[in-house]
């Protein structure tokens, strides 16, 4: 059995730039796995697949504040908001389960854990196409903080 | 190691969280379904060389209720009354709410609900699920799921939901088989389970 748990590519914010961009993602690996240690932002920050901008990304939420509980939802979005109420500083993980098919809508699963709050979330990208881009794009123009660092892993089954 | 794993604990392994310290991933064996269906996907003979193991998925089945059904785990061929689970899920429909659930002296583990014959030809649920220790002969056994499906308005529209399960075995046996149903109906073909262990001290 080979090991099968491969980092593919890691990048890290200049502070100067509002999007970190994966592209040309290989297709032989079964499962994508994203890291992400964020600063800090002034917005809130999205996940774009492919480069698609159409309105093919839905997610729901489950969180929490310390104070508040919540679940919330949102529907034909032009990509998936991976943060709420501004990109606080933590730690995301992104699952990607069979990316490479091109049989099936891709879901997503997310468990975030950030200095303002806590949560997990299912996301949906409705395309057969296999995911070979991921864009990480701040809000509103605003720079994702210097030194957050973004770390793909590719998830190979036998 | 990167340093990103250095910085937040061997978080390889396990995608939605740390545990122990960092091994060696595994792939062991994947069940991709076929066009006939199936009910049950069984992993069975699993070597007993690492310390956890986790099983990645996508999955669908051919029950017409709802949006979500609920599908299980068992260990070994047990069906007695020998599991727990607990969830809390976060679900948006026409309703929002968090809430709570469990069920407990059961004959399995509910870990997720697929996307079912209500949706459309290609929505899939995903899920990952950790069994810890599962090779420890003094201890009972203990799992947990990350689990979520949205559909985008795709459905009846009553579980969309982001959700956690846990469960116990109540057994010390290790655990060389394991079995996850879908009790409705089948799992419909393109359906996949990938089962990988993880070394560690």
């Amino acid at each position: 059995m080979a090991e099968t748990y491969e980092p593919i590519a890691t990048q890290t914010a200049s502070g100067s730039t509002n999007s970190i961009s994966f592209t040309s993602i290989p297709n032989t690996y079964t499962d994508l796995f994203v890291v992400i240690r964020v600063l800090g932002s002034a917005a809130d920050f999205d996940l774009r697949i492919n480069n698609d901008s159409g309105s093919n990304y839905s997610v729901v939420r489950l969180y929490a504040d310390g104070t508040t509980k919540a679940a919330n939802r949102a529907v034909n979005q032009t990509s998936i908001q991976l943060t709420l109420g501004g990109a606080n500083p933590g730690v995301h993980l992104l699952n990607f389960n069979n990316y490479s098919n091109t049989t099936t809508f891709k879901p997503m699963l997310q468990r975030l854990n950030l200095t303002s709050h806590t949560g997990i979330a299912a996301g949906l990208y409705r395309s057969t196409s296999a995911i070979n881009r991921l864009d990480f794009i701040a809000q509103s123009s605003n720079n994702i903080q210097a030194n957050s660092t973004f770390t793909i892993y590719g998830i190979k089954a036998a | 190691m990167s340093p990103i794993l250095d910085s937040i604990g061997s978080v390889k392994g396990f995608g939605w969280g740390a545990l122990g310290s960092v091994g060696t991933f595994d792939s062991i064996s994947t069940t991709t379904v076929g066009v006939g269906g199936a009910s049950t996907i069984t992993f069975s003979a699993i070597p007993s060389t690492f310390k956890h193991l986790q099983i990645r998925g996508i999955s669908r089945t051919t029950t017409a209720t709802g949006d979500g059904d609920p599908y299980h785990m068992q260990f070994n061929s047990d069906t007695a009354n020998n599991y727990a689970w607990h969830t809390v899920q976060g679900y948006v429909g026409a309703t929002s709410d968090v809430n709570a659930g469990a069920t407990t002296t059961t004959s399995n583990m509910r870990i997720g609900y697929s996307a079912g014959a209500n949706n459309s030809a290609n929505m899939y649920e995903s899920s990952i699920t950790d069994i810890l220790d599962y090779g420890n002969t003094s201890k009972y056994k203990t799992i947990r799921t990350l689990e979520g499906f949205d559909a985008n308005n795709d459905g009846p529209g009553r579980y969309y939901a982001a959700r956690m399960f846990s469960g116990l075995w109540q057994s010390t046996n290790a655990i060389s088989n394991i079995t996850i149903t879908a009790p409705n109906g089948s799992f419909a073909q393109y359906s996949q389970f990938a089962l990988y262990g993880i070394k560690g001290e």
